[in-house]
């Protein structure tokens, strides 16, 4: 499984990858909304899905989320982010993300929320 | 260092117990150890230790608290737990062996702390889907009162509402009862679905007031923790508040193999269930 990472937080992609380390799951790094909305286009056939923080300096990821649906719909965006009330969910959901996970968040959670929206065993 | 490890055990083994009677010891002492370092990385700690050494200084914050409660506790319950099962009780036992217009009957008999319950009443709830328009009842029983308070309860914490529960679900079942951005916030099921649920206090080994009938019995991940006289009598006394074609679903590892004649086993896809016999007619 291919996975974009989409974090101003260098300790997150550091947590992520430990994480998903002897898991057949590999990793693409992004630090900015705007970043991830520059690459898209080129973005590789086989990622399914893209890990996408909020709060980010140059363009937060909930509006890098409708142009990324509008230039890559087939890849899922599922939310990864400490913004936990229901309305940003609701939001997130409504401008189109697949899912969201609330930071912290554990291994088996992140695990179990991939698993669940790609129909695919990562563990 | 081994004196800040045993420091660090001693603080949060006490911590836990205090709070759910849940005992680590030094044989299941590892089993802490490697949940307080999720718990660090999670909190964006490089290590256990250094986690620790903060919290000596500044005590456990309420939501570092909730979260190691949480781990400590709950990692083998989640929503949608063995996803499966709950595509056999959609797709084969609503849509085919119950009649639309017929009340569904369902009995959790292990309800823990309701995910179980509220998983099957967010199904019966989809609308467009087979459960839309059925009338159902759910008896929702556990052996534990602390347990079954939290569950009649319906509130649950960040960590729990993230476990197999995708947010367009969370989103639609649940409000938020903590004020918005807090650090640590719960999530309560929404009345309409508690409605259907009746919550009730009952040992599995001990009498049983007048219950069902049943058109399907959850039994999951109980009955493996007893002796084989226990799990016979427990699934006679089941068999008996079945109706006919009705389904007992035990747990993933659990069978009736040597217990129990009155069933037949039935394989959808990858879940194993027990259906009831037809009653033979009486001599």
């Amino acid at each position: 499984m291919h996975i974009a990472i989409v974090d101003d937080s260098k300790s997150v992609h550091a947590f992520l990858k430990e994480l998903f380390s002897g898991l057949n799951v590999s990793l693409e790094h992004f630090y900015d909304g705007q970043d991830i909305v520059d690459h898209a286009p080129a973005l590789s056939k086989e990622t399914e899905i893209i890990l996408l923080d909020w709060e980010m300096q140059v363009l937060n990821g909930i509006d890098a989320l409708p142009r990324l649906r509008a230039l890559r719909p087939e890849i899922k965006v599922v939310m990864m982010t400490s913004k936990n009330a229901m309305s940003d969910i609701v939001l997130a959901m409504e401008l189109g993300a697949q899912d969201y996970v609330m930071k912290p968040f554990t291994r088996e959670i992140l695990i179990g929320k991939l698993e669940l929206n790609t129909g695919k065993k990562v563990a | 260092m081994a004196t800040l490890k045993n420091d660090m055990l001693t603080f949060f083994s006490d911590t836990i117990e205090k709070e759910t009677g849940i005992l680590y010891t030094e044989s299941n002492s590892y089993l802490l150890e490697s949940r307080l370092r999720e718990l660090a990385g999670t909190l964006g700690y490089a290590s256990a230790d250094e986690m620790w050494l903060e919290v000596k200084k500044r005590g456990l914050k309420p939501a570092e608290k909730d979260m190691i409660l949480d781990l400590s506790t709950n990692n083998e319950t989640s929503f949608f737990r063995d996803p499966e099962v709950f595509d056999f009780f959609k797709n084969e036992f609503l849509a085919k062996r119950t009649e639309r217009g017929q009340k569904v009957k369902i009995w959790c008999a292990a309800s823990s702390t309701g995910q179980e319950p509220y998983t099957l009443a967010m199904i019966m709830d989809q609308p467009g889907e087979l459960g839309s328009g059925r009338t159902y009842e759910l008896l929702a029983t556990d052996f534990s009162q602390r347990v079954l308070a939290r569950c009649r309860e319906g509130v649950y914490s960040q960590l729990e509402v993230q476990r197999g529960l995708p947010a367009p679900l969370l989103v639609k079942n649940f409000d938020q009862v903590t004020s918005e951005n807090s650090v640590s916030p719960k999530f309560r099921i929404k009345d309409h679905l508690r409605k259907h649920i009746t919550f009730s206090h009952l040992n599995l080994l001990g009498q049983w007031p007048a219950l069902g009938p049943f058109n399907i019995i959850f039994c999951r991940n109980v009955l493996i923790y007893q002796d084989v006289q226990n799990k016979k009598q427990v699934i006679s006394r089941m068999a008996k508040l079945l109706l006919p074609g009705g389904y007992l679903v035990l747990g993933g590892a659990e069978s009736l193999i040597g217990l129990s004649e009155d069933f037949e086993m039935e394989l959808h896809g990858k879940a194993c269930v027990y259906r009831r016999k037809a009653l033979r007619a009486s001599a």
